[in-house]
């Protein structure tokens, strides 16, 4: 062979196979009368006085000389006959022993057909898979199917009995759970198709039968919260049920039915439940009850759209009536402190009832914003809520709670579709804590700068960092003054100028008013000292801005220092030379406009406790014919008296107006660069696609206005930057 | 491994020099003699026995089938130097499945036909 | 002997790849054998598929593998009769390879058939089976690879019943009367055929049509098929995976190459002693796949080589007795895979050679061809890596024998042009490589060559026919352990003697003359 030397010759003896003899033509016969004994025996449980080999080696000779055919009838024709039997024994158990007696028959057929599989191994190793029959096992399976389980006299005996037991232990009853198991196993070995259409469909029916009468009964009498409980005990049952003793596949059908009946056929009814129903839980904040309600309403389906609609419907009116509240809208802080309250309040609902579900978290954003915006002066009242936190309100809290508090107003800012409004006060705020010096707390002042700036991008605060600058440029300006200039300013007043950048700030022009000499010389000093050091600039006195402390001495010699405006300060220096002036006389030596005048002398003259003036007549309004007089009577408990601070308030009526007049002016620029940007790019387009792109690229700060829109496009071809398309005049064609 | 009768219908069939071998009348559940055609006996581990399907089943069969209780299976039709031949194999099966480097098994050629028949009975 | 396709399927021992091959595992045939295997099929298939730990194979697999063992051990030693052939009946055989066996007949077959699917290879050639043994092997449905080579007994019948076998990849019938227009059909449908060899087939005119829808086949041997014409040809364009076709001694022409020009899958190529002439090879340009040409006795010179300057990957270039002269090498210059180029009996010259001394690939260059001296000889000698050299007409003396000193890679050389003497055996012997060597019709060599040779031992065949070689001389041979052929004829040597040295000296010696 392959390799190796020369081939050696070596002498085979190769017998032909002995199986090839001739047999006694009654040798099947005889050898099958054997293995037929045998069955009985097993059947009988007798089998010890047989021998396995030789059992096994008859139905392997059978099979060897193909009387395979011959074996595999006898065996399920004495299987057939021997099941017929048990069948007649199990059918003559009386009530209760019926179940046991079929699984006791069950277990010893499974047993005998082992040992008869066992021994017919070679048959079903060659002789059926070559003739296409049906294994042993599942023979012996098929016949205990057709003959017992099948059998007119067991059928539905057995279903019977297994749904009254089911429907016993429904009912609070113990009943024997190691026998249906048993039971509803041999089902399964019998197949699959045996377990659903015996015992499994029919259990189905009758389950949704049960609970649909359940159901009704209970949705009659009980709350919401209680029947949801009752549900999800049954829920409970039928899982674990179907752990002990049904099969595994059945769990998700049987859910399904308790689901069906329980849930989604009362499930809008439930919702909307009288005074107890899915509002009244979130009124009351029922956690436990709003979870149940959502990990049971999520099994079914539009569950939690169904809870979701509701709870959106219900927050939006809620959140409609407190922002359209005219007792609520008194008190800005106030006001935006319960948004606050009740967003927490939604917010610790859905992380603790609803698993923080994306979906609810989203519906309960979007209602925020719906109704946070039907009040045009959220905007303001936000700015207000945070100029409040950050003059007083942060007093000894932590940077962490300054933290808390400032994102929960981002996201309140972030509701808001007018972010530019809310820029506008925040800048009016924010300018006046800066020059009062009111801001309690530097770092959590830029903390919302930078807030702002991660939320609505550089531009957005820009012009607010810029005022930050000017305070830091100011405070050094001032050190240097005083530095160089100390000699020649001698003993006189301290001066404290905050070089305020045009346009940085909300300043509107307004003319100074006349200063006290003493203070006139100073400022002169400092004029020339700072156009000296920064040539080509210009100052104007924001004489309306400022602040001023001064020494008064009272009639008993009492000494206090008061801390008052900058026109107050001048009212109050033209007493040092008289003892009374009438208002005409004051307002033609100060020029204060009159409104500023009337609000500064009310505070100084009629604020009890702070009434370094006395009014003649007296009275709670400053009329243009009082005279006032130095209040030599004045006391206080107080060394500092602060008098008539410029506190930050909510605008009354006309400034509203003034503010929202600005507001429209300033996005005038912004609509037409918006439009001018998109023409560039797109040369031409119609009207109504430039409407919703120049939308589409301002709404992170505000909602344009499609006149306003309008309007800017008409303007924009007045000077030529668009013109009309002259085919189609709703067509615009930018003008490079 | 394994020693044979010396004449049919021996009376003390020989044990394994494996372990202590034990009492020969009620051997131990460790081992089950095997009976050629000619009466001679092999007493096998029941773990090599095993390596046969056939043998398998049929000591594992619930019920009590004689051999199950006895530890013994005649072999009416097998020849001594056959089923010698197949014990061999039984123990080069374990040994090769327990990973370790066996030599090939040897078959001589008189007698391949003859095992393989035998091969076939004991489905192995 | 029947071992021919034995060889070709692979060690037939026990071998453990043999053991679990698929192969086996399909057997499940009707017998007792057939369910011998591990209950689970699944398993031995996972087996063949990835190195997963091995299962230790069953005493009914051992006994099988020894059962093939034994049964080609028989057909080796020539010793299976008909008798003991019987008992190999149902006994998953997979190769039953009878060619040449005596007695094989049809009785034979049917326990070749009782093989069932486990059969995969049957080769019996030569043998006197009959349309009705064939026949028996048509539910051997795994069958891969069939001979019925010189089966005179076989018809157009007996092959057709065969069709039903298509899982055959390769298919023999040389010389077989059965491969007729009709008989031919059988092949439609064997569509996994991978090789068909139908050499001196007759009757095969008309039979290639059902050749047609073969998409696997990759080799073709219709060498010397007489009655294939350039219409059968046409049915072959669209076998497009073919690589290799030999068509030697067919009566085709340029007609058909244009059939062949389309395959480009080609790599083997043998058109020998066909009436092929300069303007056919046109049509080879395209088959830049082509590794080997046979153009062997055609009407083909120096024009048409220029068409085979594309054909960059030939590696075999036979040009043997065709009319290619000097001037045509220059096409063959860029050949740079060339490594074996025949131009005996052609036109070439000394100056010729000098156009292919570049093609430093070559290995095997004959130049069996009266025009080539010395001259052409020097010109080649950078060609160091030849291993086979032929000169045997080429007129070389003993000045030219100094450029093989150059060849120390040659294994076999003919130098036969008679002009050569003991000088020019000088530079041969230390061409230590040789195994065969060749200096016959050299008739002034004497005793003094078979001394100056005594050191090549690596020489299995030595010719110094037809020289003045003697008994006394013989003795120098004894070193040359591993010669197996030695030739003498016309010397002063006696078959006595050579015999006595044979017997005392050389073991390995087989083939003497004179005997």
């Amino acid at each position: 062979m392959s390799g190796g030397g020369p081939p050696k010759k070596r002498n085979f003896k190769i017998e032909l196979f002995k199986h090839r003899v001739e047999l006694d033509p009654k040798y099947a016969e005889r050898t099958w009368k054997v293995l037929e004994h045998a069955i009985h025996e097993i059947y009988n449980h007798n089998a010890s006085g047989l021998s396995f080999e030789e059992l096994y080696r008859s139905a392997y000779n059978m099979v060897l000389h193909k009387y395979g055919e011959k074996l595999y009838d006898g065996l399920e024709r004495t299987m057939t006959w021997r099941l017929k039997e048990i069948s007649k024994s199990i059918e003559a158990a009386q009530g209760g022993l019926f179940l046991e007696e079929l699984n006791a028959k069950w277990m010893d057929h499974n047993k005998a057909l082992q040992m008869i599989r066992d021994i017919l191994m070679y048959m079903d190793r060659t002789y059926v898979p070559q003739s296409r029959r049906t294994p042993v096992h599942e023979l012996g399976l098929n016949l205990w199917r057709d003959h017992i389980i099948h059998s007119p006299m067991i059928h539905s005996r057995l279903l019977d009995t297994l749904l009254d037991l089911i429907h016993r232990e429904r009912m609070g009853e113990m009943i024997n759970r190691g026998l249906m198991r048993s039971i509803t196993k041999m089902l399964m070995d019998l197949g699959a198709a045996v377990y659903q259409d015996d015992f499994e469909k029919p259990f189905l029916d009758v389950t949704a039968s049960f609970y649909s009468g359940e159901s009704q009964e209970f949705i009659e009498c009980c709350d919401c919260g209680n029947y949801l409980k009752k549900s999800e005990r049954r829920l409970n049952e039928e899982m674990e049920r179907v752990s002990h003793y049904l099969d595994a596949g059945t769990e998700a059908k049987i859910t399904s039915v308790v689901e069906k009946e329980m849930i989604a056929n009362h499930m809008h009814r439930l919702v909307h439940m009288e005074n107890s129903g899915l509002v009244n839980m979130l009124v009351d904040d029922k956690y436990d009850d709003l979870a149940r309600m959502y990990n049971l309403f999520r099994r079914v389906f539009d569950g939690l759209s169904t809870i979701r609609d509701v709870m959106t419907s219900y927050l939006r009116e809620t959140g409609k009536q407190l922002v359209t509240d005219p007792e609520r809208l008194k008190d800005p802080v106030e006001f935006v402190q319960r948004l606050l309250n009740e967003k927490d309040k939604h917010d610790k609902i859905i992380n603790v009832a609803f698993g923080n579900d994306k979906t609810f978290q989203n519906a309960l954003n979007s209602s925020f914003e719906y109704f946070i915006n039907l009040n045009n002066r959220s905007p303001e009242f936000i700015s207000l809520y945070v100029d409040d936190k950050l003059r007083k309100g942060l007093k000894g809290a932590t940077e962490e709670d300054v933290e808390v508090i400032l994102d929960k107003v981002m996201m309140l800012f972030r509701y808001l579709q007018e972010k530019d409004v809310f820029e506008k006060y925040y800048k009016q705020h924010l300018a006046k804590r800066l020059l009062s010096g009111k801001t309690v707390s530097d770092d959590a002042e830029r903390s919302m700068i930078v807030k702002l700036k991660t939320e609505c991008g550089y531009q957005f605060t820009s012009k607010l960092e810029g005022m930050f600058t000017d305070m830091k440029t100011s405070q050094d300006t001032m050190i240097d003054f005083y530095a160089k200039k100390s000699e020649e300013l001698g003993d006189g007043p301290t001066l404290d100028v905050h070089i305020l950048t045009t346009g940085s700030w909300p300043t509107q022009p307004c003319p100074p008013c006349n200063l006290p000499t003493e203070i006139l010389a100073i400022c002169d000093k400092f004029r020339t000292y700072y156009l000296g050091t920064h040539s080509g600039r210009r100052l104007t006195w924001q004489t309306n801005m400022g602040t001023a402390d001064i020494k008064a001495t009272f009639g008993k010699g009492q000494k206090h220092e008061l801390n008052v405006s900058t026109y107050q300060m001048c009212v109050l220096m033209l007493f040092n030379s008289t003892d009374g002036l009438t208002y005409k006389d004051i307002e033609q030596d100060t020029a204060i406009p009159a409104s500023d005048l009337k609000r500064c002398l009310q505070s100084l003259a009629c604020v009890k406790g702070k009434n370094v003036l006395r009014k003649e007549p007296m009275s709670k309004d400053i009329s243009e014919d009082d005279t006032f007089y130095f209040n030599d009577k004045f006391t206080s408990k107080l060394v500092k008296v602060k008098i008539g601070t410029v506190v930050a308030q909510k605008e009354s009526e006309p400034e509203k107006q003034e503010t929202r007049q600005r507001v429209e002016e300033d996005r005038k620029p912004q609509i037409e660069a918006a439009i001018v940007r998109i023409m560039k790019s797109r040369r031409v387009l119609d009207h109504n696609s430039i409407v919703a792109e120049v939308t589409k690229q301002l709404q992170a700060r505000f909602m344009p206005n499609p006149v306003v829109i309008k309007k800017r496009i008409e303007s924009l071809i007045e000077r030529e930057f668009l013109e009309r398309d002259k085919a189609d005049r709703k067509l615009y064609r930018y003008l490079a | 491994m394994l020693r044979k009768g010396e004449a049919p219908g021996h009376q003390t069939p020989p044990h394994l020099h494996k372990d202590d071998g034990d009492d020969d009348d009620d051997a131990p559940s460790g081992f089950v003699k095997l009976i050629s055609a000619e009466g001679f006996e092999f007493v096998v581990d029941k773990k090599a026995a095993m390596v046969s399907n056939t043998l398998r089943n049929m000591l594992t069969s619930p019920g009590g089938f004689s051999e199950t209780r006895e530890g013994e299976v005649r072999f009416p039709e097998i020849s001594t130097p056959i089923l010698e031949k197949i014990c061999q194999y039984f123990y080069w099966s374990l040994h090769y499945s327990s990973g370790k480097e066996t030599s090939e098994f040897q078959i001589e050629p008189e007698i391949t036909l003859e095992l393989m028949m035998a091969a076939n009975y004991l489905d192995t | 002997m029947g071992s021919a396709c034995s060889r070709k399927r692979g060690q037939l021992l026990v071998d453990e790849e043999d053991l679990y091959s698929a192969r086996f595992s399909k057997s499940s045939s009707f017998k007792w054998l057939l369910h011998t295997l591990p209950r689970s099929g699944s398993d031995v298939h996972r087996k063949v598929q990835g190195p997963v730990p091995a299962r230790c194979p069953s005493l009914m697999e051992l006994c099988v593998a020894k059962v093939r063992e034994v049964f080609n051990e028989l057909v080796e030693w020539n010793i299976l009769t008909e008798e003991l052939l019987g008992a190999f009946r149902d006994c998953a055989l997979q190769d039953i390879c009878l060619a040449d066996y005596p007695g094989v007949r049809d009785a034979w077959m049917e326990v070749a058939a009782s093989q069932g699917q486990s059969l995969l290879s049957v080769d019996i050639s030569c043998s006197d089976v009959t349309d009705g043994g064939l026949n028996q092997l048509k539910d051997c449905i795994n069958l891969q690879s069939l001979s019925c080579n010189y089966c005179d007994q076989i018809s157009e019948h007996g092959l057709k019943t065969l069709s039903g076998l298509s899982n055959v990849t390769s298919l023999s019938f040389k010389k077989c009367s059965a491969v007729t227009a009709e008989g031919a059909k059988a092949f439609a449908n064997m569509v996994n055929l991978g090789s068909l060899d139908l050499e001196r087939c007759p009757k095969i005119h008309g039979g290639l049509v059902h050749l047609k829808g073969l998409r696997k086949l990759e080799k073709l041997n219709l060498r010397y098929c007489n009655g294939i014409t350039d219409s059968d040809m046409k049915h072959l364009s669209g076998l497009s995976k073919l690589a290799h076709l030999n068509l030697e001694g067919c009566a085709v022409t340029a007609a058909c190459l244009e059939v062949i020009s389309g395959l480009v899958m080609l790599k083997v190529l043998n058109l020998g002693f066909n009436y092929i002439t300069d303007a056919c090879l046109v049509h080879l340009k395209e088959l830049i796949n082509l590794e080997c040409l046979n153009l062997d006795s055609c009407k083909i010179g120096d024009e048409g080589l220029a068409h085979l300057k594309g054909l960059l990957k030939l590696r075999s270039l036979e040009l043997s007795d065709t009319e290619v002269g000097s001037n045509g090498l220059r096409h063959l210059s860029g050949l740079r895979n060339l490594q074996s180029i025949n131009l005996s009996f052609t036109l070439v010259t000394d100056i010729g050679l000098k156009k292919i001394s570049g093609l430093n690939s070559l290995r095997s260059l004959n130049l069996d061809n009266r025009q080539i001296t010395d001259n052409g000889l020097a010109a080649l000698t950078c060609l160091t890596g030849l291993t086979h050299l032929d000169l045997f007409g080429a007129r070389i003396t003993d000045a030219g024998t100094n450029c093989l000193k150059y060849f120390k890679n040659l294994q076999s050389l003919e130098v036969c042009g008679g002009l050569i003497t003991d000088a020019g055996v000088k530079n041969i012997k230390d061409l230590k490589a040789l195994t065969l060597l060749n200096l016959s019709q050299n008739g002034n060599l004497t005793d003094k060559s078979l001394e100056l040779i005594s050191g090549l031992t690596a020489l299995v065949s030595l010719n110094v026919s037809n020289s003045r070689v003697s008994n006394s001389g013989l003795h120098h041979l004894k070193p040359l352990q591993n010669l197996r052929s030695l030739s003498l004829e016309s010397c002063k040597v006696t078959a006595i003697e050579i015999k006595k040295l044979q017997l005392a000296a050389l073991p390995n010696l087989v083939s003497v003359r004179p005997e």
